[in-house]
């Protein structure tokens, strides 16, 4: 299908015949995989670090809202 | 029509005015709705327990206290049932799994409370995915919920009692959860309205959890003023969860004008339209259509790679739910679901700066998203899953791991949003050719959940997908 997201479901999938035990060797070097897609979203993260601080995630969405909708006073 | 489908075939809303009017009691519309739900539990396994004599002792206790003229709730006597993962202190609260079979929590969560407060009946636990962890639905545990149209295929989870239940007529309403697409798939391929609200509108305090970072509760039910009133009365601040959101709650309902006049909807150039089915797509068409007939204005955008957010709310959700289940997969040794497991140990190898690097990522890609998106429009149409509902068969294939790619399938459309944060709505669209519904998904602002709430109501008003129920046995 057109461009699925690869991701850690299919990464596992990979390694289901060993399921019952996954290697953890082979699992580590999947999961460097993985850190192209975090970086990939971290691309546009580069300036204040400050606010990419994960908590800050909830402060973000309240600055996102519209007022005339979001039950402001 | 007979009365009892007649009672039963009745919106929550309209159910609760009928009550508080004296029209109808507490007690009959919920011995109708334990009527309803046993006769369909053989059919469909939406019930993992049905509280039978609370219900009813509750039921009547309503009916008094509005003979004595006592205040009644936005819900008062209304027959509801719940996803069972919302904490009643001392009584059992599975999670959908047998090795919860005897987990009695302590506290009751603040949803739970707020709708007692409001006068809800509650008429049992519904069934869920296992853990509230997989989109499709099936469940080892309890056996798995099924579709309320055609019971050889899947229900989506992992609200899947949820949808099934309202979609039968077997409870007026029902409270979901949501990290990936929990409330809005079953939803949709039941034909009811899913809310995933936005993350912080609606308190966690005492429900089961999935994740940290994704889950949301939220309302299903068949209308979008239904949702409305269910959401006006769960949300809103809680000094028991500091998630959650300190934004006053706007009256929902009153926020239900009929008027979309003007509404800029926008469509996808990209992703979301990729792997339909032609089914699906024309009940999105269609829908287009009728909003537009409506007043509202179609404009197309291209949307920030969702994708990339699909992977990195995947991410967050595993090593999160690998972190929580820790304890009870060590416990559990081999009864722990093998699926399950796999998935979650996947998170258990992703290093820490990558699962903090993804949840940074998430304000900034909101912000892009908006942006991009909310600076053009004021919703966002999109599917909320590109196939119509598998069977059963095809849902568990012969080789397990080809369950993977269904998995990916199925959540394509919703988890996006999760990663976001951002409010989603499923609304039911219409039918295939084989009588199974389809559904759009509208995608909101933070906090803008009254828009899309009206937007889809709009839409309601126009249309009658909502108020077509399944063939329901009778006995």
């Amino acid at each position: 299908m057109a461009d699925t997201p690869s991701d850690l479901d299919a990464l596992v999938a990979a390694l289901w015949p060993q399921a019952g035990g996954i290697d953890p060797q082979r699992m580590a070097e999947l999961v460097g995989e993985v850190r192209s897609i975090v970086q990939a979203g971290r691309d546009a993260a580069r300036g204040n670090a400050f606010d990419d601080e994960p908590s800050r995630f909830a402060a973000t969405l309240h600055r996102l809202a519209d007022p005339g909708e979001a039950g402001h006073d | 029509m007979t009365d009892t489908a007649a009672l039963l075939g009745l919106d929550l809303c309209e159910a609760a005015r009928r009550i508080r009017t004296g029209q109808v009691s507490s007690e009959t519309l919920t011995r109708l709705a334990l009527q309803r739900a046993r006769a369909v539990q053989p059919r469909v396994n939406c019930f993992i327990a049905i509280d039978e004599a609370q219900a009813l002792e509750d039921a009547r206790a309503a009916d008094r206290a509005l003979a004595r003229g006592d205040a009644a709730g936005a819900l008062h006597g209304v027959p509801l049932a719940h996803k069972d993962m919302f904490y009643r202190a001392g009584r059992i609260t599975t999670g959908g799994s047998k090795l919860l079979a005897d987990h009695r929590p302590t506290v009751t969560a603040t949803v739970a409370q707020r709708l007692q407060d409001a006068g809800a009946i509650w008429l049992g636990a519904l069934h869920m995915a296992e853990f509230a962890a997989n989109p499709i639905g099936q469940n080892d545990s309890f056996g798995d919920c099924r579709n309320a149209w055609d019971p050889a295929r899947i229900s989506g989870g992992s609200s899947s009692g949820s949808a099934v239940a309202v979609a039968l007529r077997a409870c007026y309403g029902s409270l979901g959860s949501d990290t990936g697409g929990s409330i809005r798939l079953p939803a949709a391929l039941n034909g009811i309205v899913g809310l995933r609200p936005t993350y912080g509108r609606v308190s966690r305090h005492g429900i089961l959890p999935r994740t940290w970072s994704l889950d949301t509760v939220g309302p299903m039910a068949r209308t979008a003023r239904d949702c409305a009133r269910l959401l006006g009365v769960i949300a809103g601040a809680d000094p028991q969860d500091a998630t959650a959101s300190a934004l006053p709650v706007p009256d929902y309902e009153r926020q239900l004008t009929g008027d979309i006049d003007g509404l800029r909807i926008a469509v996808p150039v990209n992703y979301f339209y990729d792997d339909l089915a032609p089914e699906v797509r024309q009940g999105l068409e269609d829908s287009l259509r009728a909003l537009a007939g409506l007043g509202a204005r179609i404009v197309e955008v291209p949307v920030p790679d969702p994708a990339r957010l699909y992977q990195l709310g995947n991410l967050i959700s595993q090593v999160e739910a690998a972190a929580i289940h820790a304890d009870l997969v060590q416990r559990a040794g081999d009864a722990y679901p093998l699926v399950l497991k796999t998935r979650m140990q996947s998170g258990a190898y992703v290093p820490a700066v990558d699962y903090l690097g993804a949840l940074s990522a998430r304000a900034r890609l909101a912000q892009e998203f908006a942006g991009a998106v909310f600076e053009r429009a004021d919703v966002l149409h999109v599917p909320v899953i590109g196939m119509v509902a598998p069977t059963r068969e095809a849902a568990t294939p012969a080789v397990s791991s080809e369950v993977f790619p269904l998995l990916a399938r199925t959540a394509r459309c919703t988890r996006p949003f999760s990663t976001l944060g951002m409010p989603a709505l499923s609304v039911p669209a219409g039918f295939t050719p084989q009588g199974l519904p389809v559904a759009f998904q509208l995608v909101g602002r933070p906090f803008s959940e009254g828009l899309l709430l009206r937007a889809a109501d709009a839409y309601q008003r126009v249309t009658d997908w909502h108020a077509r129920a399944p063939i329901i046995p009778t006995t």
